[in-house]
């Protein structure tokens, strides 16, 4: 056989008919294979999308815009466009405008898949559709009155299945028990969602003792609705308990104080804060993640030594002197999310970018400390070939999956309560705010922005883009709107928190910048095209929400 | 039944169902109307020919895609990179008689089958390292030492996978 090659042999339409099948790792090998393969890629703009939307943490939003035949599509070359934009935007925090929403009075609020809920004085709830420029995304907003039921305790939603799930204020029954009626209804009308059968839309939970201050933590993941319930009664206790909420059937029910807070990890994992009371003599209370594979749990209620499969994630061990305290994990929007198929944004953040971040406040001698700890959502899955009963105790080492997989620094937050009700995690985002009264702030309040998107922050150093030594937790003041790459670690000496020394080298990229003319005890939150800085009731007027929009 | 002559010379039947699946040939007879006429097909030799119409008889009766389907244009998302099973070991050849199908495909317009072949490559290449894959289909490695150091730079974030 004389020595031809495939490029002798195929044309160049068809060598690109064949690059057009393959992933974005697939395709920067095959640029390294040849000047016509390199060139072949480097021209096409749809490579190069491919290629983008992996580093940027973002996935092609085609799919999901099913039966939208009156758009006309954009060409890659437009989406690889908006891409860069929407990437640069953030990396330099440059939001395109400033919106106003006043706080309504309902006392209730929701912030999820790019939409802001808020309940009204009366029984109505209103969304808005956060706008984007960068991803074409017209602001919606809209009312909806709830007829039934009566009288709402909480509620959360998925935009992307126009799903709303409405926790009724519970009724006291015979037994003293807590009755609640868990509605599923849609976010655009109220009613009934049209994929839960009649029988089904209220899905029923006793809780075995009165405690009228319960409050709930929601997260809806695809077809799985969890609420945490967060008991206060001193003989009531947390309960977790994952729903499929198309049938109303539980898949898995914890009960426990232990049980602090969740976020689903996966579209079968859910990651779990434990607070635990320790084995050792000298230690009272165990800070744990704790993940669980629910799709293979049994639905019977449960303490959390009773689990079959899962996994703790532990932490490194404390001083004598500092004991835990609050201990929560936060992440947005839950894995599966995707958009909804009627809003047609080009791209949207991909399944597998997502940090999840452990907020601990501790007792440390004699004052409070807080951490936070960001894991991604790799660090997490890719362990999990340890899964186990619980009674077995499997569990990892701290040095085993933290220094590197993970960075724990210290962050100044306004209050406890914030981490519970603030969503200031998106994707491989969070924002946190840093007041004017701080002494690195020089009298304005600032925002510092993280983003923890690995290929990003990889191409970036690369690319020579600024690299900090300097953790700028470290950071005497804020240097305002310079992007920097922290590659330093962040480390803890050895007795000043923890037992031993502890250091995590997780790379991220950071920003900072001020916020004129707002209040200090604002807080700050993110979502996928906006950061959003909750003002509180001030010189100006009532509580508002400011929206910056990218 | 249709005529069909191959670059070789060698002629063979089909039923017209099962040749019309080629876009190029249903073109043809369309403009040739009813007439027994042998169609030639000089780009195509009797060895792939004899796969083709294997090919099309075994999916004759499937839906054709549609004319302006083809959407490769600007179709970033992920395709699927299942190939049936009966695809897949009808597919199963040497990579030279792969190659000639995949032209043979481009040429008589069976989208499909031009699918399939992309396909198959494509498979082959996924996971391979830039050399694994220079060695597979005998290419040349035609970069200076400073090209190939500066996509190695532009690489560098995927590294370690």
């Amino acid at each position: 056989m004389v020595n031809t090659t495939v490029l002798d042999v195929l044309p160049t339409e068809i060598i690109i008919r064949i690059l057009t099948e393959l992933d974005a790792i697939s395709l920067l090998r095959c640029r390294l294979v040849c000047r016509l393969f390199r060139d072949v890629i480097a021209e096409t703009a749809r490579f190069n999308y491919v290629i983008e939307l992996e580093i940027t943490g973002q996935q092609d939003s085609r799919l999901t815009m099913k039966g939208r035949h009156d758009q006309i599509p954009l060409s890659s070359a437009q989406k690889l466009d908006m891409l860069r934009n929407h990437h640069t935007h953030w990396t330099e925090l440059r939001w395109s405008s400033e919106i106003f929403y006043p706080m309504k009075g309902g006392g209730l609020w929701e912030l999820f898949g790019n939409v802001l809920a808020q309940k009204d004085v009366e029984q109505s709830l209103t969304f808005v559709q956060l706008p984007s420029t960068y991803r074409n995304i017209p602001e919606r907003e809209w009312t909806v009155a709830v007829e039934t039921p009566k009288r709402m305790r909480d509620f959360g939603i998925d935009p992307s299945q126009d799903l709303l799930v409405v926790i009724e204020k519970p009724r006291w029954t015979l037994l003293s028990e807590h009755y609640y009626r868990i509605h599923v209804r849609t976010m655009s009308t109220a009613a009934k969602h049209p994929l839960v059968t009649d029988s089904n839309d209220v899905i029923g939970h006793h809780q075995s003792i009165y405690d009228p201050e319960t409050s709930f933590t929601i997260q809806i993941s695809s077809d799985y609705v969890g609420i945490l319930f967060h008991a206060r009664h001193d003989h009531a206790e947390n309960e977790f308990i994952i729903w499929e909420w198309k049938t109303g059937q539980k898949k898995f029910h914890l009960a426990g104080d232990e049980a602090q807070s969740f976020c689903f990890l996966s579209e079968r994992h859910v990651l779990l804060s434990l607070m635990t009371l320790s084995d050792l003599p000298d230690a009272d209370v165990e800070a744990e993640l704790l993940v669980v594979d629910f799709d293979l749990e049994s639905s019977n209620k449960k303490t959390y030594r009773d689990i079959d499969h899962g996994l703790i994630f532990s932490l490194p061990e404390f001083n004598s002197s500092a004991e835990p305290l609050v201990f929560t994990v936060r992440s947005d929007p839950s894995p599966p999310w995707a958009p909804h198929s009627d809003i047609p944004v080009p791209f949207h953040i991909a399944q597998d970018a997502r940090i999840f971040i452990a907020s601990l406040w501790l007792r440390n001698g004699h004052g409070i400390d807080h951490l936070i700890l960001v894991v991604p959502q790799s660090t997490l899955l890719s362990r999990l070939d340890l899964l186990g009963p619980m009674s077995a105790s499997p569990s990892l080492d701290w040095e085993s999956w933290g220094p590197r997989g993970s960075r724990m620094t210290k962050i100044h937050v306004p209050s406890v309560a914030f981490d519970s009700w603030a969503c200031y995690v998106h994707g491989t985002k969070f924002v946190v705010s840093e007041s004017s009264n701080s002494p690195r702030t020089r009298n304005n309040f600032t925002v510092q922005f993280f983003d923890f998107n690995q290929n990003a922050v990889r191409r970036a150093v690369s690319q020579g883009a600024k690299v900090s030594s300097t953790d700028p937790v470290e950071f005497e003041y804020l240097e305002c709107d310079e992007s920097l790459c922290v590659t330093a670690p962040t480390v803890f000496r050895a007795g000043e928190i923890f037992r031993d020394e502890v250091g995590t080298y997780l790379p991220y990229r950071w920003i900072a910048k001020k916020i004129p003319s707002t209040r200090d005890d604002c807080a700050t939150m993110c979502s996928e095209d906006s950061i959003i800085v909750v003002e509180s009731a001030g010189g100006t007027g009532g509580r508002r929400y400011r929206v910056f929009s990218f | 039944m249709v005529t069909l002559v191959t670059s070789d010379n060698e002629k063979f039947t089909a039923d017209k169902e099962v040749a019309e699946r080629s876009v190029l040939i249903k073109n043809m007879l369309e403009d040739v109307g009813e007439s027994d006429q042998p169609i030639p097909l000089p780009n195509v030799s009797s060895s792939v020919l004899k796969k083709v119409l294997e090919y099309c008889e075994h999916h004759r009766g499937e839906p054709l895609p549609a004319a302006d389907a083809d959407t490769t244009q600007d179709d970033t998302r992920k395709r699927t990179t299942d190939i049936s099973e009966w695809d897949q070991k009808f597919i199963t050849v040497d990579q030279e008689m792969l190659f000639e199908i995949i032209l043979a495909a481009n040429y008589l317009d069976i989208k499909s089958l031009l699918d399939v072949g992309c396909k198959t490559v494509a498979n082959m290449i996924k996971g391979k390292t830039p050399e694994e894959i220079r060695k597979l289909f005998n290419i040349v490695n035609d970069f200076t030492p400073e090209e190939e150091a500066q996509i190695k730079k532009e690489n560098e974030w995927a590294e370690d996978r």
